[in-house]
């Protein structure tokens, strides 16, 4: 075609989109251009049948359909708002009350668990030995009737109200309405009497032993009088009697025991801090042992002396070193036992005291003074033998004996440990496993694109001639 | 609401005037359908993604801005969504399908034809279609636009999203495209155009 021919503006002057001058150009050009002109006819010739083809008018219900689409996606979108919306106060809300549960149950335990523990603890421990001190309204009970509460008493209870039960039973009615009652809380909180308008000598709670198997709980109890009878106090109607820490004054010998079993999840670090708690209530280690059997399960037992003000804080402490299994206490009133070995001491020092200041007096003859060294001697092994006596009632008294038996949980730290060790050494050889299965399957892998590859190609191919035929059709 | 100009009803469907997309619709359905089906081809692909253009102007309303012509604003979205549907159709339909759709070769500019004419025009129909579906998307594109919706070359180039230079090209090289195609068979049936 000749540069001077103008072929590529004609498509834009048919669509009349040229500039004025432009268009007057092409329409001077074509006047007199054969060759042009008729391509402007080709092109309107083409236009002219490109309008032979018709499209079809949309059907009626178009209009219906989106206006229905538009509200059901509308519907949708709400739904899905709504979802969100859902979620977004699910998920705090979710969280909320998860924490609270959580709160709610952790309290809870903690609450039973402290209140067990103080229970067995304060049942074993707290009131053992301890005076009480009640208010005492004049004239109702007699001695004689107050000793009707030396008793002892054994019940197996799955609950403290049938425990109350039971020693309001045992104890009686003590002329009318002088009566004790034990309180009727849970029996892990303790056993606690209440004297209503009763005047008796204080007792003391002699030996207790609370034990829990199988969720079956069995108490048994004994109450003693106490010998050195308390002061009262104020008067009142009714008083519910408190334990209170034991005097320490004359007449309050009493010998305590207790024998503590506890589950422990580490067996050498709890004789470790049962070791150091016996060194910081300046008590002494009396005896010890520590096993470890073939499973790596540690166990061992510990005879603790503790200074006898130290020993119901010294029982708490030892319970939260592992779970109680079972609390046993014992006390024993050497009350008599020293007041007796004390006369006999006493009177043994008068004739020693007397036997020596003839002696010394020289007022004897010498077969007299063989005779009284003969008598000396026997007077003062006695005396000795009375001091040591009253040494060790005194020791005993001093510190009290706590025995704690331990071991370890079935599943131990140590296991557990094991398998945490066994787990992370399984996911490194998995992982190692899998790398190395990624490195196999790498050549494999590019082997299947290249295959892959070529297939489309050759699929490819093989449309491309099939179109071609279809054309060429 | 007939008297307003486009982009008043669409800015009064914006505000929430439900019946100004009964007016769009009115205004709109059977030219961006039109567009659509000389585009693919298929009515009832046409048909849906004229649905999905109404759609996406009721989903965008509040993003509409009156800055330029609602006309190509609303060709922009059928454009966009027929490239969507064609590039996924490109991967989808493998194999290349025969004319399937009967609707294609109804309504012809033909009062009372006669039966020979009747097929002629038959004839005709589908060799302009066939003819137009065989050019590639962009030429097949502008020319529809400039052709059968009569639109300048500056609002196709909006609605395509290329300068104006490119809009010319691809008309200009259509048409010769077409010029090929369609002359022999012209030439049949006019006596020839050389």
């Amino acid at each position: 075609m000749n540069k001077c021919h103008i072929n590529n503006k004609l498509s834009r002057y048919l669509d009349n989109e040229l500039p004025e001058k432009e268009k007057i150009k092409v329409a001077e050009h074509l006047k007199t251009c054969l060759v042009c002109s008729d391509e402007l006819e080709r092109l309107k010739a083409v236009s002219e049948k490109l309008r032979i083809w018709h499209a079809p008018d949309l059907k009626d219900d178009f209009d219906a359909h989106v206006r229905n689409t538009i509200v059901a996606r509308e519907l949708e979108r709400g739904a899905v708002k709504m979802k969100k919306k859902t979620w977004a106060v699910l998920i705090p809300s979710g969280a909320l009350a998860g924490i609270l549960v959580f709160v709610l149950v952790v309290g809870s335990m903690q609450s039973y668990i402290k209140r067990g523990l103080e229970g067995r603890l304060r049942l074993s421990g707290d009131e053992i030995g301890e005076e009480y001190s009640p208010s005492y309204d004049y004239g109702k009970a007699s001695p004689k009737q107050a000793r009707k509460m030396d008793i002892s008493a054994r019940q197996k209870a799955n609950d403290g109200k049938t425990a109350a039960n039971y020693f309001n039973d045992k104890f009686g009615v003590i002329e009318g309405k002088d009566y004790a009652v034990l309180e009727g809380g849970e029996i892990s909180n303790g056993v606690k009497l209440a004297f209503k308008d009763a005047q008796y000598e204080p007792y003391y709670l002699n030996s207790g032993n609370l034990r829990e198997d199988a969720g079956e709980k069995t108490m048994w109890a004994v109450y003693s009088k106490a010998e050195t009878p308390v002061t009262p106090k104020a008067e009142g109607p009714v008083i519910v009697i408190q334990p209170s820490l034991p005097a320490t004054g004359v007449g309050n010998w009493i010998i305590r025991t207790a024998t503590v079993r506890l589950e422990v999840e580490n067996g050498r670090e709890a004789y470790g801090k049962i070791s150091q708690l016996c060194q910081d209530f300046g008590g002494y280690l009396a005896n010890s042992n520590f096993y470890e059997d073939r499973d790596g399960l540690q166990s061992g037992s510990v005879t603790l002396r503790i200074p006898k003000d130290k020993f119901t804080v010294c029982l708490d402490k030892l319970g939260t070193l592992g779970k109680v299994e079972d609390i046993q206490t014992n006390s024993q009133d050497v009350s008599q036992q020293y007041t007796a070995l004390k006369s006999q001491l006493d009177a043994a020092m008068v004739v020693y005291n007397k036997m020596l200041e003839a002696l010394q007096k020289r007022q004897v003859t010498i077969p007299e003074a063989v005779r009284l060294e003969s008598e000396l001697t026997p007077v003062l092994r006695r005396v000795e033998e009375l001091k040591n006596h009253i040494e060790q009632l005194n020791n005993s008294v001093s510190f009290t004996t706590i025995n704690v038996n331990f071991h370890e949980t079935g599943v131990s730290t140590k296991t557990l440990k094991q398998s945490v060790r066994y787990i992370k050494e399984s996911l490194i050889n998995a992982g190692v496993k899998a790398v190395k299965f990624i490195a196999i399957s790498i050549p494999f892998a590019i082997a299947g694109i290249v295959f892959l590859g070529l297939a489309i190609i050759i699929i490819l191919v093989v449309r491309y001639w099939i179109v071609k035929l279809f054309k060429q059709n | 609401m007939q008297d307003l100009k486009d982009e008043e009803v669409m800015l009064e469907y914006q505000k929430g005037e439900v019946s100004a997309m009964d007016e769009l619709l009115r205004r709109y359905k059977n030219p961006i359908y039109h567009f659509i089906f000389r585009l693919t081809g298929n009515s009832t692909e046409a048909e849906d993604i004229a649905q999905e253009v109404f759609l996406r102007i009721h989903e965008h309303k509040d993003n509409y801005r009156p800055t330029g012509k609602f006309s190509t604003w609303i060709f922009s979205i059928a454009h966009n969504l027929s490239i969507s549907r064609f590039r996924k159709l490109k991967w989808l339909m493998f194999w290349p399908r025969q004319n399937d759709d009967p609707e294609a070769l109804v309504d012809f500019e033909s009062p009372d034809p006669s039966p020979q004419e009747e097929v002629a025009a038959n004839e005709m129909n589908e060799v302009v279609k066939n003819s137009i579906q065989g050019l590639p998307f962009l030429q097949r594109e502008a020319l529809i636009l400039c052709e059968y919706e009569k639109m300048n070359y500056e609002d196709i180039a909006r609605i395509l999203k290329k300068s104006p230079g490119t809009v010319k090209m691809l008309i200009y090289r259509a048409r010769q495209n077409l010029k090929i195609r369609l002359l022999p068979i012209v030439k049949e049936f006019k006596g020839g155009l050389r």
